[in-house]
């Protein structure tokens, strides 16, 4: 059975109930009309009852509910509402089975005096005793409080939009019960104001603080069903109008100042009539105001210019001023997006053809449409990576960093790695963010991609290919998150977290190069030596330059580390780097230096490896100088023959001279034999 | 069991029983205001069943159902009787006729002892046994549909339940407080059998333009095109569900933008609009925390205001298409956000010069193969516009004609009244000359629109 066939028969059931109503109140008992319309009402409610059982009628105080919607016939129908109201019916259930002389028995009591209804005890007493069985009523019953009384606590959650669905349904519910109500809650929300807000007594503070209550007040206005909406509104612009308050003209004039361009004033103003706007403006301009609301009235009501000009026409002649209406404006009110058409909406036609869409195209879509974990899992990471990235809020972006490292993890779980990379690709701009935005981006990045190393482990990173996407996407975190990352390798306990840390770094290459070079110079040696074992394992030029400088550093034990570091590393670099370290104050150094220099590299560092030789400090350590002479002599410096021959003196005393002696022999012997020609072996 | 026939009245009796059991949790027993409610209910209840045998309530999903019909609506108001069924082990009760007060005052009792106490007294059945309760059964909840019946949702229930929800959740992310999706999938719930199996007399809901575009009702709404889009597409249920959550929700960041912008009728300055333009963040970031479908939810959140070719805002994604569901969402918007009315203040866009626009930005803001899904399923003329025929004749769409998407049913208008209905695409000799303002003809659409549906 459709739903529309039931409303269409019980609107039939109402007209009839209201003509049977009417017909009692104008005909005197005995009219034929009284019995006709009875007898149609019966006939039809019979018809109804037939098809879809009971029929029930729901009022309201200034309409009827029929089938759960507001029911409009006109004002006759409303007549029939008030009058089942002030009776004391909430809903009139008849049912199947009511017979003629029950329905005048009915309609004896339903138009009885609302008093004597009252003092008889109700309707629904009156029913049982008029033996109405086929008639029931639930009767109307008053709420014990008052809604209207809203407390301070209230009063502010109404201002930031927080009410509770009982909160705003009472507040509307007050509204609905009529002007005087809207005018009680008017008043609570003024007296509210002033001990809210202390600067709110009077004046501007308050006509400004009791607007933003309006507005607010607007707003749950605005949530209600269409067909309430416009007379909650009128009843709370009959309200403002009528307010009493030795400030109400305060508050009139901040609803007329902000009509110009305030879209709850606006909807107070179409809501009002002209006299209550002529009401509202008049006392303002014998206050000796300048006449700005005329303006703004006018501009409050650009789609009703005559209601505007029926307003200043009542101003006018009651003040004897005269005024220009100001042209209004056909102001369309869109978004910027909509104002701006590219063409005349109007000549623009849509054909038929254009509309085709194939099914491959919808395919293409449902697939799209994916709500696997996967899938859901993937847009959510991206759409976080983006959020990341247009957030300035620090704890906002702190939170959004934290969400996103989750799914990272989750997304490694199940090897989604080209996601991870895409994620990570679209973060690098947030780490340029000035101050602290950018701060709590590397903190959360770093968390992020230490909890990735741990998840990988450092095999899995030193097994993926160079040009794996997760690599890239690092390598672009990197400049601004490798002295971060370094840190936080340094301060990790975990040896297979710290190993872990230690591989990304590795595997983000150059990228981290400067960040590592910069905490090498770090004056605290434990930090600097965090960088030394990452540049190691990067090893490109720029790495090996970065171990390089690390001779400027302070901490002999630093430098040390760095050439013992260097010294293992393939390939000429990190040879040339160990020269830096030849002449280093710190014989340690120098000496591990040594240890660690190739013979091809010897070459190029003769003159201070013979020079080395002379050093008085060198003396105690005839292991130095030993090896020294021997990489002299492999690489046929020629040139360290007359320091050779000084050391290689016979009548050396002491047994560490003795030994540097004997090898400065051999040395000068294998020097001898290789002659000039053995240079450059 | 006689199939009811009015469940919106019946469904009544969810609110006297719920008023009846927070009473009697608040109060002594013969305290005046638990008599009273005690003895509404029990009218209600004699008067229900003077028609029927019956009255059996079967919650499934955290919805009531009244045989095979679902009631979101009440589900969401009475939300706590609900709860109170559920934790007392009661999944479904009959009411039957010759019920008795005392048997009424028993029920209410079951529903308001703690639950140890009912466990311990061997279950909700075991206890109404005990007070030698008849005419009133329970049984525990079911993992199944209440009838074999197929669901039926009254459409005007789930579009309340959806403001109600929409509202909610507007409120709970002022308080920064969680949001409570399983409201949000309740409404869902409904709204998706409304979809499947109501279109008419949604399209004929979704007529009455007279919504605020920052009310409750643009959040259901949108949800309610976008479900009609995301059945055009064959979605599954979970697939749907996503969507309708991500466009219930798509525009919950508005309510971190300062009252006074989103309540400006004039233009904004540009620092304003950057505020104003900022919503999609704000909503991604009150999401950012919802685990299942609801991570679909920030993704359109963030992505309603980015265009098919990645311009747009909050930032302009080069090379990055929005989510399908963020481009469903994205017109569904545009299209309720142009037609709706504040009232008194706002002139809304005509129906057809929405679908115009719409047609414009196919392709560059809006996905053109879901734009086009929307405007065949809409119609150029979409339902509740009011047109001009080459006749001279004044009409208005009650329905649309998929086959030819400029040729709907129509019902002919004569002096502001309904006269025929003409269906376009049968009707050689009549056609669409273009669309009528109905503030300029006088004529109320909308209401055209419901009385037709009626």
């Amino acid at each position: 059975m459709s739903v529309s066939g039931r409303a269409q028969a019980a609107a039939a059931v109402v007209r009839r109930l209201n003509a049977a109503v009417k017909s009692r109140r104008l005909y005197a008992a005995g009219h034929p009309l009284r019995a006709q319309t009875v007898q149609a009402l019966v006939a039809t409610l019979a018809s109804f009852h037939e098809r879809y059982g009971g029929f029930v009628l729901e009022t309201h105080r200034d309409g009827l509910i029929l089938e759960g919607r507001p029911f409009e016939g006109g004002e006759s129908i409303d007549s029939l509402a008030l009058q089942l109201y002030s009776a004391g019916v909430w809903q009139l259930v008849l049912l199947p089975g009511l017979t003629e002389d029950e329905a005048h028995r009915l309609l004896d009591v339903v138009t009885m005096d609302p008093e004597v209804i009252l003092r008889e005890g109700g309707l629904a007493g009156l029913l049982v005793a008029h033996r109405i069985d086929h008639a029931r009523v639930v009767e109307l019953r008053p709420s014990d409080d008052d809604p209207a009384q809203i407390s301070l606590e209230t009063y502010h959650r109404l201002l930031d939009g927080s009410l509770s669905a009982a909160e705003r349904a009472a507040l509307v519910g007050v509204l609905r019960a009529g002007p005087q109500h809207a005018a009680r809650l008017l008043s609570v929300l003024v007296e509210r104001t002033r001990q809210a807000f202390p600067d709110a007594a009077a004046g501007h503070a308050l006509g400004a603080r009791v607007y933003a209550a309006l507005a607010a007040v607007d707003r749950l206005i605005a949530d209600t069903p269409a067909a309430d909406s416009q007379q909650l509104l009128q009843h709370l612009a009959s309200a403002v109008t009528d307010l009493s308050d030795p400030h109400s003209r305060d508050v009139h004039r901040a609803v007329l100042e902000r009509a110009a361009q305030d879209l709850s004033a606006r909807a107070l103003l179409a809501a009002m009539t002209s006299e209550q706007i002529a009401r509202m403006v008049i006392p303002c301009l014998e206050e000796g105001e300048p006449p700005p609301q005329v303006a703004q009235v006018a501009r409050g009501l650009p789609f009703d210019p005559d209601k505007a000009r029926d307003a200043l026409a009542l101003v006018s002649q009651h003040t004897g001023r005269t005024f220009d209406l100001p042209p209004v404006p056909e102001e369309l009110r869109l978004p910027p997006w909509v104002r701006d058409i590219p063409q005349d909406l109007s000549d623009y036609q849509v054909s038929d053809d254009s509309l085709l869409v194939t099914d491959e195209e919808i395919a293409a879509l449902r697939e799209e449409a994916s709500v696997d974990d996967d899938a859901v899992l993937r847009e959510h990471a991206l759409a976080l990576a983006r959020l990341a990235r247009g957030e300035d809020d620090p704890q906002e972006l702190e939170a959004t960093l934290a969400a996103l490292a989750a799914d990272v993890d989750a997304l490694l779980e199940r090897g989604a790695t080209d996601v991870v990379a895409a994620v990570l690709g679209r973060l690098a701009p947030v780490l340029r963010a000035p101050g602290r935005p950018g701060e709590v981006a590397r903190a959360g990045l770093r968390g992020m991609v230490a909890t990735m190393a741990s998840r990988l482990g450092a095999r899995d990173l030193t097994a993926w290919p160079d040009d794996h996407p997760v690599l890239q996407a690092l390598r672009e975190l990197g400049p601004g998150l490798g002295a971060d990352l370094v840190r936080a390798a340094a301060s990790e306990r975990d040896p297979a977290r710290r190993q872990a840390l230690g591989a990304v770094l590795v595997r983000m290459g150059d990228a981290v190069v400067d960040a590592l070079g910069a905490l090498l110079l770090d004056r605290t040696a434990a930090a600097a030596r965090a960088a030394i074992a990452p540049l190691v394992h990067i090893r490109t030029s720029r790495a090996v330059a970065a171990l390089r400088s690390a001779a400027r550093h302070p901490d002999p034990q630093l430098r040390r580390d760095v050439v013992v570091a260097l010294g293992p590393l393939p390939g000429a670099d990190g040879q040339a780097a160990l020269l830096a370290f030849l002449q280093d104050p710190d014989l340690e150094v120098r000496e591990a230096c040594v240890r660690h220099l190739r013979p091809e590299t010897v070459r190029r560092a003769a003159g201070a490896l013979t020079d080395l030789l002379t050093r008085p400090e060198t003396a105690p350590r005839p292991q130095l100088r030993i090896r020294v002479i021997e990489l002299l002599a492999s690489v046929g410096v020629q040139e360290a023959i007359p320091v050779l021959r000084r050391l290689s003196s016979p009548f050396r005393l002491r047994r560490r001279d003795r030994e540097v002696a004997r090898a400065a022999r051999a040395a000068l012997n294998r020097l001898r034999r290789a002659g000039p020609a053995g240079r450059g072996g | 069991m006689t199939r009811l026939r009015s469940p919106s009245v019946t469904a009544t009796l969810l609110r006297y029983l719920a008023t009846a059991c927070k009473h009697r949790a608040m109060y002594p027993s013969e305290h005046p205001i638990v008599r009273r409610a005690m003895d509404d209910l029990v009218q209600l209840v004699d008067l229900l069943l003077r028609d029927r045998e019956a009255i059996t309530f079967q919650i499934y999903e955290d919805t009531f159902f009244l045989d095979n019909q679902m009631l979101p609506e009440e589900s969401l108001r009475n939300a706590a009787l609900l709860t109170a069924c559920l934790e007392r082990g009661v999944g479904l009760f009959a009411v039957r006729r010759g019920v008795t007060a005392q048997e009424v005052h028993a029920f209410v009792g079951l529903l308001t002892t703690p639950t140890a106490v009912v466990r311990a007294r061997g279950g909700p059945a075991a206890v109404l046994s005990e007070a030698g309760v008849q005419h009133l059964t329970v049984e525990p909840p079911r993992d199944a549909p209440p009838t074999d019946m197929p669901v039926e949702v009254e459409p005007a229930s789930a579009y309340q339940a959806g403001a109600l929800v929409a509202q909610e959740l507007r409120a709970q992310a002022v308080r920064r407080q969680p949001l409570d999706m399983h409201r949000a999938r309740i409404f869902l719930s409904a709204a998706i059998e409304v979809v499947l199996e109501n279109r008419s007399a949604l399209l004929a809901l979704l007529a009455d333009r007279r919504h605020d575009e920052s009310s409750a009702y643009h959040a259901v709404n949108v949800a309610l095109l976008a479900l009609l889009i995301g059945t055009r597409l064959e979605l599954g249920r979970e697939a749907l569900m996503a969507l309708g959550m991500g466009a219930l929700l798509h525009d919950i960041g508005k309510v971190r933008v300062p009252a006074d912008l989103l309540n400006r009728a004039g233009p904004l300055e540009p620092g304003e609009q950057a505020a104003l333009d900022r919503h999609p963040l704000h909503g991604a970031n009150i999401l950012r925390d919802l685990d299942g479908l609801g991570r679909l939810a920030m993704v359109c959140a963030l992505e309603h205001h980015l265009h098919a070719d990645g311009s747009g805002y909050p930032e302009p994604a080069s090379g990055v298409r929005p989510h399908l569901f963020s481009r469903i969402v994205a017109v569904a918007d545009t299209y309720d956000t142009v037609t709706s009315a504040r009232r008194g203040t706002q002139r809304p866009l005509r129906p057809e010069l929405a679908m115009k626009w719409i047609a414009v930005g196919l392709g560059s803001v809006y996905d053109p193969v879901v734009g086009k899904i929307f405007l065949r399923m809409m119609g150029v003329y979409p339902v509740g516009s009011l047109v001009q025929l080459n006749t001279g004749e004044l009409a208005v769409v009650v329905r649309p004609a998929e086959a030819q998407a400029d040729r709907p049913v129509v019902q002919v208008v004569r002096d502001g009244h309904p006269a025929e209905v003409v269906d376009l695409s049968a009707d050689a000799d009549r056609w669409i000359a273009g669309g009528v303002d109905p503030a300029d003809a006088g004529v109320d659409a909308s209401a055209l629109v419901q009385s037709s549906a009626a």
